[in-house]
Formats: C-alpha cells, sequence, structure tokens
C-alpha cells in the first residue's frame, strides 16, 4: 500500500554495481551532502574503530599550494590548484580523505567546513583511529560523477574502485 | 546495428554505432558470454576508449571482462515503442531492426527511445516466475531478468513481495501492419497546386512536386515510414499550430507555439520528415490586469517549407484561420491501423485537451475531460460534425464521450459572432483509464507526466473498489450465516474496510449497497507526491509487488539487448533490464595519448607462479602448518602497516629501480628478474613524477597482500593439457605450485588519482573530448603525458618489489616448514594486467611504436620474442590467468596468432555479480565451509571480505579461458586447483 512506506531521504545509499562501490549522497545543503559522501565512503569501508577518542585533520583545497611537504606524517592535507568544477572539488575532497585514511590509519565520519564553494574549500574532516578495514577502497573514480540539485535537495553520486 | 561476427569467438562493433568512435571495438566472446557483455556498462566503456586520440586498429574487450546476467522474458511480453503501440515480444523476431522502444534514462529520470542491437530467443529452463502488481500488471520472465526497484535494477529471483516496482503506466495501442494503400499521390499534389491557382510549367508548380519527390514522400502509403511523425504533426496543425500561404511570393509557412521541451520534439520529427525548422523563438507580451502588469512568455518555431504545405493541405488539413473554415477529420485517418490514429489523437490532444484535474467537490474523482472548438456563427453544425468525427475515431479506443455543448458567444470587433463548442468525454474510471492510457498525449510532456500518475491512480482506485465490493458481498454472505458483524469484520478488515463500513453494509440488509470509495484513500496530490519519487519526469511510477510466484514453463524465452547506458525497455508496462577489461593501443608517434583510465587504479596489479620441486603427496601432511605459517608472516597491510618501513631515500629507489633496488639485499635474484615481465625493472620510470602523497601512503606498504581479491595460494596442478610446453616449462601432474597476486597498493592508486587530475584540468587545453571523465589522457608527447607515463612506470616498479618482498616471506616459510628436503621456489614468471607499454607492433605490415594500454588484460608475447626471458623463448611466454577464490586457475602461453590482440588475453574469471548481492546470498562463514568440504583451507584475518569474494559472484573461468584457448590468443598449458587461499594477517 502507497500508505504504508514513506520514503524518507537517508544520508546515503548504496547503489547496486557489480564490481566497485557506487554510493549516492543527500544533503540539504552543499556541506550536508559532502559530510554525507564522506561518512557512506568510510561506513562502506567497514572500519575496526581502535580508539574512541576523535581525531581531526585539515584539509584544504585553494589555489594557495600545499601545506606542507612531508614523507613521514600527513597532519593535514592540502592540494594546489583550484578544482575545476563542484563535481572535480567533491572528488579531490575524497581522495585527499581517502590519503589521510591510508596514512594515518584513521577513517572519518564528518566534516566542518570553514569555506566550501564550487571551486575551493577549508574544512576539518573528523573521525577515529582503525585498526583496519574489511572492504579497502582503493580510490575515487569520475565514472558516472554527478552532483546536482534537485527539487531543494543536493544529490551526489560517485563510483569507488574497490 | 550490425554486429559483425568475425569468427566463433570475435565480434566487431563497427564504427558507425556511435559517431564519437574512432575506431571499431572488438570482442572475444561467445554466445553465452555474448549476452552477458552488452548487460552493463562495460559495453559502454568499451565504446568509450575507442575515442581516445590517436587509438590504432580497435579496442579490445577480453571475454572476462564482462558482467552481468542471462535473463529472458516470455514470448507474450508486451514490448512498448515510442511511437506509442507494443508488440508481444516474439513478433519482433523477424523485423527488430530500427525499431524504436521506448527506455529510461534513470539517472535523468527522463523517458527516451532506444534502438535494440540485438534480439534473443532460447530455450528456457523450466522454470519461470511471474509477478502480479497491486495494479494487476503482470509479467512473466527467467530468475534472473532484472527489473527497476528502489534499490536499483534487482534480478526477479531477488524481488520480494510487497516491494516496489518501477511501471510505466501507459498501456498503448497495438500494432497493426498497415496496408500499403496510397493516401496522396503525384496526382494529388498536382489538383491541389491547380486549386491554389497554381499552373504547371511555373515555379510553384513543378518545384514542390520535385521537392517532395526528393524527400522520397510522394507517393504516400499507410505503411510510409514517415507516415507516424506526419500524424503527429497533423495532430499539432489542427490544434495549436497553423499554417498558410503568405506574402506576394506565396511562401508556405507553419508556424508552431508551445513549450520549448515540446517544441524541440516537433522540430526533430519534422527533421525525420525531412524538413528542417527555424529555431525556437521566445516572445514576451505584457498584459494588464486590474493594474498590474502581468508577463506571458510563449515559444514558437516555424517551417518555411511551401511543398509540405501542399502536403498536408492534400492531407485534408485545414490552412488558415480554423475558426472561419469548415473541415473535419480526413476521411482516409478512419481508414488507418488503431495505433496511427492514436498518434494523430494524441497529438491533438496534447493542444486541445487538459491535464487531468481532480474535481474539487468530489475528493477521489476527475473532472470530465473536454474538447473545446470556436467556430463562425454559420460554420456551427460542422463544428458538430467535427467533434462527432473525434467521438467516433475514440470509440475505437474504447473511449466514450456524453454530449456536445455550445457554450460561450462571442462578438469580435468587426462584428463578427462565433460560438465556443465542447465535446464532453465521460469521466467513469474506465473511460479515463483508456483515455490516458492508451493514447496519452504527444507534444506535450507536462500533461503525459500528470496522465500517467492519474492511470496508476484510477487502477489503484479500481482496485480498492474491488476489494471493498468483494467485502460487501462476503459480508452479505456471512450475515446470511447469521456471523454477528464483529466476526465479519475481524475476518475482512483491512486498510480500507473499516468497522463502521461492515456495520454499514451489514445494517442495510438486502438493500442495494453502492459500491464507493473509502474516504480514507489518498487523495491524487497524496498519491502523485510518492508515486513518481526519485523517477523524475520519466513517467515511470512505483506499483507494489503483490505476488511473486514459480510457474513451470515450457517453451522459448525472448530478449532484446539495447544501446543505451541504462540497458531498458518497457515490457509489460514494467520496466526491464537487458568495463574494465579491455586492451586500446594508440600511436606513440602521433600524438597518441596515453590514459591513466585505461591503465587502472591498482597499477600493475600482477600475478605471479612460483614452482617447487614438492608434489602433493609430500605436501598434504604439512598443507595446515603451512598455510597457517603463511597468514601469520605475511601481511594484508590493510588499515596497519607491512613489516617494512621505507624512507624516502629506499622508496625513490624502489621506484626507480625495481627489483634491481632488491639485489644487493639479497630480496631477488637475478633469475627472478629475468623472469618478471619488464625484466622487474621498468625503464623509464621516474620517482620525481610520484607524488609525495603516493610515497607517504606507500611507505609501509612494500610487502602486503592487500585485500578485495588479492591473495597468496597454495596450488595443485591437476590437468596437463600441452606436456611439451609444460615440460619444458618445468610443470608437472600433481606439483605443488605457490600463486601470488596482488599490485602497487597505495602508490598505485594515488598515482592514479593525481595524474587524473592533472590531466582532467588540461583536457580542454588539448582540444580532447571525452565521452567519460574516467579516461582523461594526454597527448604522449606532453610533458604531462611523459609525467604519468614515468610515474606509472615508478608505481609498476613498487609493485613487483611488493610482489618479490612476499616471495622473500613464502621462500622463508618454506625453507622452514620443509627444511633441506624442498629445492626452494623457483619464479616462473610474474605478468601485470593493469599496465600500459611502448611496444614496438605491425600494423598492416607497418612498424609502429604503440602505447598499449591493458586495463585487466594480460600480456601474451609469442615465441621468440626478445623480451621473453632465454627459457621461454621456444614456448612463448608464460601467461597466468588465476579464477577466482576456490576455483581453478590456468597457465597459459602466448601464440603468434595474438598479434591480432596487441599480444593480450583475459587476466581473470571477472565478476558476474556485486559485492552486496554476494553477500546478501551467501555468509563468509558459509563459503569457508563450503570450500573446506572441497578439501580447500582458507586463511583470513576475518569472515568479512570472504562471502563478496566467493566464487558464485565469479563468471565461469572455465568458459573464459577456453574462448581465449579457441580464439587462438594464447594456448592452455596446465590448470591450477587451490588447496589453501591465504588473505594475510
Amino acid at each position: 500500500m502507497i500508505n504504508d512506506n514513506i520514503c524518507m531521504i537517508s544520508d546515503y545509499e548504496i547503489l547496486p554495481h557489480t564490481a566497485d562501490l557506487k554510493i549516492r549522497a543527500y544533503g540539504k545543503n552543499l556541506e550536508q551532502v559532502f559530510s554525507n559522501m564522506l561518512k557512506g565512503m568510510f561506513e562502506s569501508s567497514h572500519p575496526e574503530i581502535v580508539s574512541k577518542q576523535p581525531v581531526t585533520r585539515e584539509i584544504r583545497i585553494s589555489a594557495r599550494g600545499p601545506l606542507r611537504r612531508s614523507f613521514s606524517e600527513a597532519s593535514g592535507s592540502a592540494l594546489g590548484g583550484k578544482s575545476q568544477n563542484l563535481e572535480s572539488l567533491l572528488v579531490d575532497f575524497l581522495s585527499e580523505a581517502l590519503y589521510l585514511s591510508d596514512v594515518n590509519n584513521e577513517a572519518y565520519f564528518g566534516v566542518e567546513f570553514k569555506k566550501l564553494t564550487e571551486k575551493e574549500l577549508d574544512g576539518e574532516i573528523k573521525g577515529e583511529k582503525i585498526k583496519g578495514s574489511q572492504l579497502e577502497i582503493k580510490a575515487v573514480t569520475w565514472h558516472d560523477l554527478e552532483i546536482k540539485k534537485e527539487d531543494k535537495l543536493w544529490q551526489a553520486t560517485v563510483l569507488f574502485d574497490i | 546495428m550490425n554486429l559483425k561476427k568475425i569468427n566463433d569467438y570475435l565480434y566487431e562493433i563497427p564504427k558507425s554505432f556511435r559517431p564519437d568512435m574512432r575506431v571499431p571495438a572488438r570482442v572475444y566472446a561467445d554466445e553465452v558470454l555474448l549476452d552477458q557483455i552488452f548487460r552493463d556498462k562495460s559495453l559502454e566503456q568499451l565504446v568509450n576508449t575507442t575515442t581516445l586520440p590517436g587509438i590504432v586498429k580497435y579496442s579490445l574487450a577480453m571475454p572476462d571482462a564482462h558482467e552481468g546476467y542471462g535473463f529472458c522474458l516470455t514470448k507474450d511480453a508486451k514490448v512498448m515503442t515510442s511511437l506509442g503501440f507494443y508488440k508481444k515480444i516474439i513478433d519482433f523476431e523477424k523485423d527488430w531492426e530500427g525499431q524504436n522502444l521506448k527506455c529510461f534514462d534513470f539517472r535523468r529520470g527522463i523517458a527516451e527511445s532506444v534502438q535494440p542491437i540485438r534480439f534473443l530467443k532460447r530455450k528456457c529452463n523450466p522454470s519461470i516466475y511471474q509477478i502480479i502488481t497491486l495494479s494487476r500488471e503482470k509479467i512473466r520472465a527467467t530468475a534472473d531478468h532484472p527489473f527497476y526497484t528502489q534499490k536499483g535494477m534487482i534480478p526477479l529471483k531477488k524481488i520480494k513481495e510487497k516491494e516496489k516496482i518501477a511501471i510505466y503506466p501507459f498501456k498503448g495501442v497495438p500494432y497493426k501492419k498497415p496496408s500499403s494503400e496510397i493516401i496522396v499521390s503525384e496526382k494529388d499534389i498536382e489538383k491541389a497546386l491547380l486549386k491554389l491557382g497554381r499552373k504547371p510549367g511555373q515555379a510553384g508548380f513543378d518545384q514542390n512536386i520535385r521537392v517532395l519527390k526528393k524527400r522520397n514522400l510522394l507517393p504516400l502509403t499507410y505503411d510510409h515510414p514517415k507516415l507516424p511523425y506526419l500524424l503527429k504533426i497533423m495532430g499539432f496543425v489542427f490544434g495549436d499550430a497553423s499554417m498558410n500561404f503568405i506574402g506576394k511570393r506565396g511562401d508556405g509557412i507553419i508556424h508552431f507555439v508551445g513549450k520549448t521541451e515540446d517544441l524541440e520534439e516537433a522540430r526533430k520529427d519534422l527533421k525525420k520528415i525531412g524538413y528542417t525548422s527555424s529555431r525556437i523563438y521566445e516572445r514576451r507580451n505584457e498584459l494588464k490586469y486590474k493594474n498590474k502588469i502581468k508577463t506571458y512568455i510563449n515559444h514558437h518555431f516555424n517551417v518555411n517549407a511551401a511543398s509540405l504545405v501542399i502536403l498536408l493541405e492534400a492531407l485534408r488539413v485545414p490552412r488558415g484561420a480554423k475558426v472561419s473554415q469548415a473541415y473535419r477529420i480526413p476521411k482516409w485517418i478512419f481508414k488507418a491501423p488503431l495505433w496511427q490514429k492514436r498518434l494523430f489523437l494524441a497529438s491533438l490532444f496534447g493542444c486541445e485537451l487538459r491535464a487531468p484535474h481532480r474535481r474539487l467537490e468530489r475528493k477521489f474523482g476527475f473532472n470530465c475531460p473536454t474538447f473545446p472548438m470556436g467556430k463562425r456563427e454559420e460554420l456551427v453544425n460542422n463544428a458538430k460534425m467535427f467533434l462527432k468525427d473525434i467521438s467516433r475515431l475514440l470509440k475505437e479506443f474504447g473511449v466514450y464521450t456524453s454530449t456536445i455543448n455550445q457554450r460561450k458567444r462571442h462578438v469580435n470587433t468587426k462584428g463578427q459572432v462565433s460560438y465556443g463548442l465542447e465535446l464532453i468525454f465521460s469521466s467513469r474510471t474506465e473511460n479515463l483509464i483508456n483515455l490516458w492510457g492508451k493514447i496519452g498525449y504527444e507534444y506535450n510532456k507536462e500533461r503525459q507526466l500528470k496522465a500517467m500518475v492519474a492511470v496508476a491512480y484510477l487502477k489503484y482506485k479500481q482496485k480498492v473498489l474491488g476489494t471493498r465490493k468483494r467485502a460487501i458481498d462476503r459480508s452479505r454472505l456471512l450475515r446470511k450465516r447469521k456471523v454477528p458483524y464483529r466476526k465479519i469484520y475481524k475476518k475482512l478488515c483491512g486498510p480500507f474496510i473499516s468497522e463502521r463500513f461492515i456495520l454499514d453494509v451489514v445494517f442495510k440488509g438486502d438493500k442495494k449497497v453502492a459500491v464507493k470509495i473509502s474516504p480514507n484513500f489518498l487523495t491524487l496530490e497524496e498519491f502523485s507526491a510518492q508515486a513518481a519519487k526519485d523517477l523524475g519526469r520519466s513517467g515511470m511510477v512505483w506499483d507494489t509487488i503483490k505476488k511473486i510466484e514459480k510457474i513451470p514453463f515450457k517453451g522459448d524465452v525472448y530478449d532484446f539487448t539495447v544501446n543505451h547506458p541504462d540497458h531498458n525497455f518497457v515490457a509489460n508496462n514494467f520496466v526491464v533490464s537487458n568495463c574494465i577489461g579491455g586492451v586500446a593501443a594508440t600511436d606513440y608517434e602521433k600524438g597518441g595519448v596515453i590514459s591513466p583510465g585505461g591503465v587502472g587504479f591498482d597499477i600493475s596489479c600482477s600475478v605471479r607462479l612460483l614452482t617447487s620441486g614438492l608434489d602433493f603427496e609430500e605436501v598434504k601432511s604439512h598443507l595446515e602448518k603451512l598455510a597457517d605459517e603463511l597468514n601469520h608472516t605475511i601481511p594484508s597491510g590493510v588499515g596497519r602497516g607491512g613489516k617494512i618501513k621505507l624512507d624516502r631515500e629506499t622508496m625513490d629507489k624502489v621506484l626507480a629501480d625495481g627489483l634491481k633496488a632488491l639485489v644487493p639485499k639479497g630480496y631477488a635474484t637475478e633469475e627472478d628478474m629475468a623472469h618478471c615481465e619488464g625484466g622487474g625493472s621498468l625503464e623509464g620510470a621516474d620517482p620525481l613524477k610520484v607524488s609525495d602523497r603516493a610515497k607517504t601512503r606507500g611507505r609501509d606498504q612494500l610487502g602486503t597482500l592487500g585485500s578485495g581479491n588479492h591473495f597468496c595460494s597454495l596450488e595443485k596442478i591437476d590437468k596437463i593439457f600441452n606436456k611439451e610446453v609444460a615440460d619444458k616449462l618445468g610443470l608437472k601432474l600433481g606439483q605443488i605450485v605457490v600463486m601470488i597476486h596482488t599490485g602497487s597498493r597505495g602508490v598505485g592508486h594515488q598515482v592514479c588519482t593525481d595524474w587524473v587530475r592533472v590531466f582532467n584540468s588540461k583536457i580542454s587545453q588539448w582540444g580532447i573530448k571525452l565521452p567519460d571523465r574516467e579516461l582523461a589522457c594526454a597527448p604522449i608527447n606532453t610533458p604531462e603525458g611523459k609525467g604519468y607515463f614515468g610515474a606509472m612506470c615508478g608505481a609498476a616498479n613498487f609493485a613487483v618489489c611488493n610482489h618479490q618482498m612476499i616471495t622473500h616471506l613464502v621462500r622463508k616459510v618454506w625453507d622452514k616448514v620443509f627444511g633441506k628436503k624442498s629445492q626452494g621456489l623457483k619464479l616462473l614468471y610474474s605478468v601485470a594486467h593493469n599496465i600500459g607499454k611502448i611496444e614496438e607492433h605491425k600494423i598492416d605490415g607497418k612498424k609502429m611504436k604503440l602505447i598499449v594500454h591493458r586495463k585487466g588484460a594480460t600480456r601474451a608475447f609469442p615465441p621468440g620474442h626478445p623480451e621473453l626471458p632465454k627459457d621461454h623463448q621456444e614456448t612463448g611466454q608464460v601467461v597466468l590467468v588465476p579464477g577466482s577464490m576456490g576455483t581453478a586457475s590456468y597457465v597459459l602461453v602466448g601464440t603468434e596468432k595474438g598479434k591480432e590482440s596487441f599480444y593480450s588475453v583475459c587476466h581473470g574469471a571477472g565478476r558476474a555479480m556485486s559485492r552486496h548481492a554476494a553477500m546478501r546470498r551467501v555468509s563468509g562463514e558459509a563459503v569457508v565451509k563450503e570450500l573446506k568440504s572441497k578439501g580447500i583451507i582458507i586463511k583470513c584475518r576475518s569472515f568479512r571480505g570472504i562471502a563478496e569474494e566467493a566464487p558464485l559472484a565469479y563468471k565461469d573461468i572455465d568458459a573464459v579461458v577456453n574462448i581465449v584457448d579457441k580464439a587462438g590468443l594464447a594456448k592452455k598449458v596446465a590448470r591450477l586447483v587451490p588447496l589453501a587461499v591465504i588473505k594475510g594477517e
């Protein structure tokens, strides 16, 4: 009966795909859809959380250039050069978060932005220390990439290589 | 599209398939795997690869690259075409080519038209499923046939009752082949021209006939391919469009008014007929109304074509002002098949008939649709006759009209009197369902969408009314048996059967009870809000499944393969559905490109085989211990580092030199190096082009397996196909070997991510346009192209070192367990299946330097190739094709015939099922248990991730390898079966 199952828009949902991981995230605004996609990406990897102690990492994608060159540690990440457009920005953001996760053994479930435009962002991702994930997300791809606003709701779709 | 069969195992998709293809695409597959190939994005990806600048000959897909299901429908499934008629799928068998089927783009939420590429007919397995929905839509299909649900396309056997499924409520009308009777001949055109006062020999006479002939429009018969589009245009001209000859020269002009999206459709149809229209113009009108100025925007376009006006006039379309002319529905339309009548009416209604709208005073009913007409006083009778013509046409669709009203009287500035008349349609539910479900609206997308929702709503209402009627009848029966009303209510209660309702019925006794809808039924607004959620403006609506049952079946099943990324078409109102793995070579000299997407994220993901001097009998009692030791020793490296942490300097050495950097430390021998693809050290590797990020990610990942489908396994050779070659390679029946499958870990992933970003930002500068940004590429002779190549080779060097370090650990464990007994482990060969190589190939007799991208494909050089190690010169290059966990793997050797695929073959079994689907079907523990029962040991850190890699999630490796063998691209040498699979700690 149509009456019964009123669909609630979730933060994100996993769409069917034969070989990779396809996630669609929603949000009332741009910040929220970016945040929910980040959450979707890390939650789907089923990380094994080692400590509840929260960790934060800075992420910046802007024309200003890299923060600091460091081989052994990645305290934060700054990608030089602005992104081409909103889609590139999303891929860059998620790729940077993935990089920080791999290097620091952390998983991030939310983000607070100091700045978020179509081509630049500056924010802090928040998460926890992990000792591994059940599913290793290798990379963020550009396949079927989409981010748009429809009926007052932001929606983004990203395919991850796993 | 004509799929060209080159031989039993090779098919070609011609360049004409898509306008942006630079070369054809080829697929190695047999009939069975070919079905699966077209089912998903692999086809689209393969075709996308052919757009790479500088690509040579063709892009290739290997048989394992294809994912998908094999599924079919029963012969009576009605398939909807974009011209509004349906045909049973079996009726498409003889002439499916060139048909336009209705399909949906889920991403954009719109309906489109698509042509089938293939028509499939097969003998079915004895069971078929039948779905019945709440609105009584029914369809029968095989278990694997996907339907569109709220979770996307799901195979039928996975869909549960009460789940929602997407349907397209439009029923359309059955197809009937039109006759070849002539409607308009050349003579008729001459007559029309003479009537206009034109004379033969004059410009306005011969010219028009010539133009019509040139466009193949004469003679115009009922079975003329352009007639359907002419009928649609005619409906428009009878409605909101107008046509006439204007000016001194009598230029023919047709003027169309409407909404932009609808006008675009009309322009497309006019193009199909052979006429070019003007662009769409916007006009703003300002009207003063009660001291406020309201701006009205309208859109219109014109076609300047006297020949078309003449043709339409010969078809009896009114020319000039319609209000002051007498005309009827052309007689010839009454002789046309139903689906052609439908096109005319739907287009006319798109202009003149209002969208479904609710009655204000009755919550659940619709207002009677009305067809309006304005006519001068003296022609009122003619108007009534015209409306009666429409009524006559409508009867054939089961749509009935009630009356013709003469309503408004209007006097214009010249004192001429005209009347507004209306043809009123019955608002009974069945009538409306026929009107909107069979005829619908053309050239009015908005109205058609509302009509789709209205049809779904009315059908739902019908169903509920039916439930209530049955409840009335049953309560009466039960009452006669003196059952108390409370008990009756308990038996019959439901969402629309309330206690009060039962009480009313029971107390009315034998008096007649009208069946009315329940007051808590959904209003149209409430229904609309949920009905098309997430389905955009496609016209699809959600329906709930009432019943799914398996039914016995004997006979043939059918399906289409369509050229559309969402691979679907509409059958019985249900929306149903019908790469990795490719090789693309671009020209190094002539601006060919290198594409990270054509290589893959896991750069140089490779497989290697280590042979031992031991056989199964000698090892079997040590298996458990061996597997345990190996699992403890080899780190998976996921989430935690491996045992080795590289400093910056060593990382750079590894990237630059590959195995050469490990030899001095004793981790690799010269012989190991000779038996790796590329000699274990790729020339052209440049650590400076590998970003800090990549290096940081990889610093503690050397000597780790990674996750997913990476593994280390102990295998036994259980079959030898070619003894001569096997002997030369040192392979024996029963021999124990070790297989390692892993790649470049975080280094490769980051290199690919980094360079795709760089390329995408520069692509417009190089003037390259790509259908998929993942194919971002750069001409090899740019600093960026060279930069990626250098980084890719660096990552490949990291990968081979990664493999080597794991080999080193395996060798240590081997020596520990077997001691002096064994002669250690020898590296047979190591091959990569995600790499781009610069190779020389002879194309059409000419030697060319190419960048060969092998993504999910393995190199397979023939005997005598200089790059092969000395002991493989005679046999040809060793090719390793690992199966999935628990299934067989193969050793093959390259052949001379492999030339046709740039010496490339498949890389593995290829996935057949998504990870989610695999996880839903089976648990990790169950998989381990089943493999254990087959004598296969699995060692892993956790069971998660095992289910996803279960054998049932992969294709049939035997089939894949057989195709490669039969196609002559490589020769089977030996088959391996696993004894133990190690995923690492």
